[in-house]
């Protein structure tokens, strides 16, 4: 996902690798263009005025070599036209002659569509040559009126009405320039490609300290604080990769303080449990003598006794759960499977607390599945507990079977009660720690831990556990455990099931929490049926 | 954004410099005309204005000759060839119309001159050649005043730089000077014959 937005933000338009490229493609084009637009403009203007101004000087030269006898005669200025014509420099032009009404020309044709009214007006109206480019048909033409003046004796000159053109196409010229722009274009356009090499060069360099810093953040979000980015350079980017390198190591050893305060406070929490137990053994027994002996006591003495002795199995199954939950966090419970009858076990865990009468089951015969028998015990008593104590009776428990979709089985174990239900609103939280769905209710009859061991109980399984509220008003809590034991990315299944050989009862390597689990069972065995641990929902 | 509306900008007022190709000008004026030397000597020609089609008043030289016939070309009796022809001889000559080489070129008189044989005095006065015609000056022209000024200016002297005034049956107009550099006024070709 992540991967795929990322190239997908590489060959996006408005990427900094695109945006980069673009600029200097674009610094590049317009320098590139200008400079040939302005070489281009210049080499043609110099091309076009050498010849016109040839052109214009030589005309006015050969013109000024006529001598035509006035009034013109058009047969003898034709005879000229011609000579004029023959000496065209710097190309080859036609010469047009206009006097009075004559039209006479050097071409068959006596005028020129070429010359313009404006050209006529001003060589018949001024005494001055003028010339006009004149485009014809894509040809240009240089276009030169000449008037010819006469002196008049006197040192003054007239008009002698006598006017002639010369009409020159620039084909020449106009190849020269096509070739300019030629030239312009093929200089350029190599250059905008040269330019895209600094461009690309230019964009990985601002764009590998990016993608690393990415990589960098990527890793840290992953858990992996000790990514650091190797800082090269003095720029900005180096700076930025600075400042994350130190954040990173600023956030790794926060994080880093933060888990071993954690840790200190579960280790902390273990010890005192484990410190409490001792005392606590000894303190049930003496209770259990003077529970015993009350009757012989006063009334009052009498139920202070007995007061003390339910509050002191109370704790005791407080600090067994506090125990319970301590290894959990530290993940030091585990699992001693064996391939088991689930409705037996069920069976006999009900028996043991002398449920059976309490509870209607469903339990069908011969589902085997690989469980480790304890803590199996501890999630259907917890949650059967759960029901009796929170919920109303009648409580059932139902057993069957699932297959996936991959075909692998899962093993259902729901329990229901007929109570009122939970309320949405506490569903998520049922299985929290000490959660207290009623905060009137600050005592529990339970330790507040028993539906949160359910859960870690549940999960070293593999399986899931969820509760809701069913059709008929009361809560169900649906234990899900896959039926060939725990498979999953913790690894821990294969490990257990291989212990699980080492001692008939699964006792193994448990650090003693199947002998704590048997010590809180007998304390739940000693105490009334419905005391036993579960959540206060 | 903005900077590459504004690069674009840049790009497009550099368009007009690369337009490609050869451009079409304006008219251009590149120095004076071509002079050249094709007047005869005064003593030998008179100078005629006469106008072309489009109104201008165009120079005309005829070559005196004692053969008429010879020259192609109608020399009014009584010039000589030691001094230059006399104004009302020249006058007189341009109110006799263009000769045919002349009318082939498309030159010709205004119509509104006076008729040939009209009669012509000259006097000088102060330095003002006045012209008395035996016809109306009231109804002539523009152009047809330039052809006689021009015309009898010229013959005056060789500058033609002499006012001219004209007198005629009907009044007198202001004194006016040949002004031979052609006026802006627009060519209308009505006026000149065929």
């Amino acid at each position: 996902m992540t991967a795929a937005r990322t190239r997908l933000r590489r060959i996006a338009p408005s990427g900094l690798r695109t945006r980069l490229v673009l600029a200097f493609l674009l610094v590049a084009a317009v320098s590139a263009g200008t400079t040939a637009a302005l070489t281009y403009r210049e080499a043609r203007n110099a091309v076009l005025v050498s010849a016109q101004d040839t052109a214009v000087a030589s005309f006015r030269e050969q013109v000024g070599t006529l001598a035509p006898a006035l009034p013109v005669d058009p047969e003898t200025l034709r005879e000229q036209l011609y000579v004029i014509a023959s000496k065209a420099k710097p190309h080859p032009w036609i010469v047009f002659a206009e006097y009075g009404s004559l039209r006479v020309s050097s071409s068959t044709r006596p005028t020129s569509s070429v010359i313009t009214a404006d050209l006529r007006r001003a060589a018949l109206t001024t005494s001055h040559s003028s010339f006009e480019r004149v485009v014809k048909d894509d040809v240009p033409y240089l276009t030169i009126a000449v008037p010819v003046l006469t002196r008049d004796g006197a040192g003054g000159s007239m008009p002698t009405g006598l006017v002639l053109f010369a009409v020159m196409p620039m084909h020449d010229e106009q190849a020269g320039v096509e070739a300019l722009v030629g030239a312009a274009r093929d200089g350029a356009l190599p250059g905008l490609a040269v330019a895209l090499v600094p461009a690309l060069i230019a964009a990985r360099g601002v764009l590998r300290p990016v993608r690393e810093l990415r990589e960098a953040a990527r890793s840290m979000g992953s858990g992996r604080l000790d990514a650091r980015i190797k800082v090269s350079g003095r720029d900005e980017l180096a700076d930025l990769a600075r400042t994350f390198n130190e954040s990173a190591a600023e956030l790794e050893r926060s994080v880093g303080e933060l888990r071993q305060a954690e840790a200190r406070a579960r280790r902390f929490a273990s010890d005192v449990s484990h410190e409490l137990r001792t005392p606590l053994a000894g303190m049930l027994a003496v209770t259990e003598v003077l529970d015993e002996d009350a009757d012989g006591l006063d009334p009052d003495t009498a139920r202070a006794v007995r007061l003390v002795s339910a509050e002191t199995g109370k704790l005791a199954v407080l600090v067994e759960d506090l125990m319970e939950i301590s290894r959990f966090d530290a993940r030091a419970a585990e699992l001693n499977t064996d391939e088991v009858d689930a409705a037996e076990t069920i069976r006999r865990t009900l028996l043991h607390r002398n449920w059976t009468d309490r509870v209607r089951t469903e339990l069908p015969d011969g589902i085997r599945a690989r469980l480790d028998p304890r803590r199996f015990d501890v999630v259907v008593a917890n949650l059967v507990g759960n029901a009796l104590r929170h919920g109303s009776e009648p409580v059932t428990v139902r057993l069957g079977t699932r297959t996936a979709a991959d075909g692998a089985g899962t093993l259902v174990v729901e329990v229901a009660d007929s109570g009122p239900g939970i309320r949405p609103d506490v569903l998520p939280h049922v299985f929290d720690r000490f959660y207290k769905a009623d905060a009137a209710r600050t005592r529990s009859a339970g330790s507040g831990l028993g539906l949160a061991i359910t859960r870690e109980n549940v999960r070293l399984h593999g399986g899931t556990v969820r509760a809701g509220n069913g059709p008929a008003g009361g809560a169900v809590l649906t234990v899900e455990i896959p039926l060939g034991g725990p498979t999953g990315p913790d690894g821990s299944g294969a490990d257990e099931c291989g212990t699980d050989g080492s001692g008939p009862d699964g006792s193994g390597t448990d650090r003693g929490a199947h002998g704590s689990g048997a010590d809180a069972a007998a304390a739940r065995t000693g105490q009334a049926p419905g005391d036993t641990k579960g959540a206060t929902a | 954004m903005r900077a590459r509306l504004r690069a674009a900008t840049a790009l497009a007022a550099l368009l007009p410099l690369t337009a490609c190709g050869i451009q079409e000008t304006d008219v251009i004026e590149a120095g004076g005309g071509a002079t050249v030397d094709v007047l005869p000597a005064r003593q030998v020609r008179m100078l005629l204005f006469f106008l072309s089609p489009d109104g201008q008043p165009i120079p005309s030289p005829r070559i005196l000759d004692g053969d008429a016939e010879a020259g192609g070309q109608r020399v009014p009796a009584g010039s000589t060839e030691a001094t230059p022809p006399s104004v009302e001889d020249t006058v007189a000559a341009l109110l006799s119309g263009p000769i045919p080489p002349e009318r082939h070129a498309g030159l010709g008189n205004d119509p509104s001159l006076p008729g040939p044989r009209t009669p012509v005095t000259v006097t000088v006065s102060d330095g003002t050649l006045v012209l008395d015609l035996a016809a109306s000056v009231d109804k002539l022209t523009e152009r047809a005043e330039r052809q006689l000024v021009c015309t009898a200016a010229y013959a005056q002297s060789a500058a033609g730089g002499a006012p001219v005034t004209l007198r005629g049956t009907d009044g007198t107009r202001a004194p006016a000077r040949c002004d031979l550099r052609p006026g802006p006024e627009p060519a209308t070709t009505g006026t000149a014959p065929r």
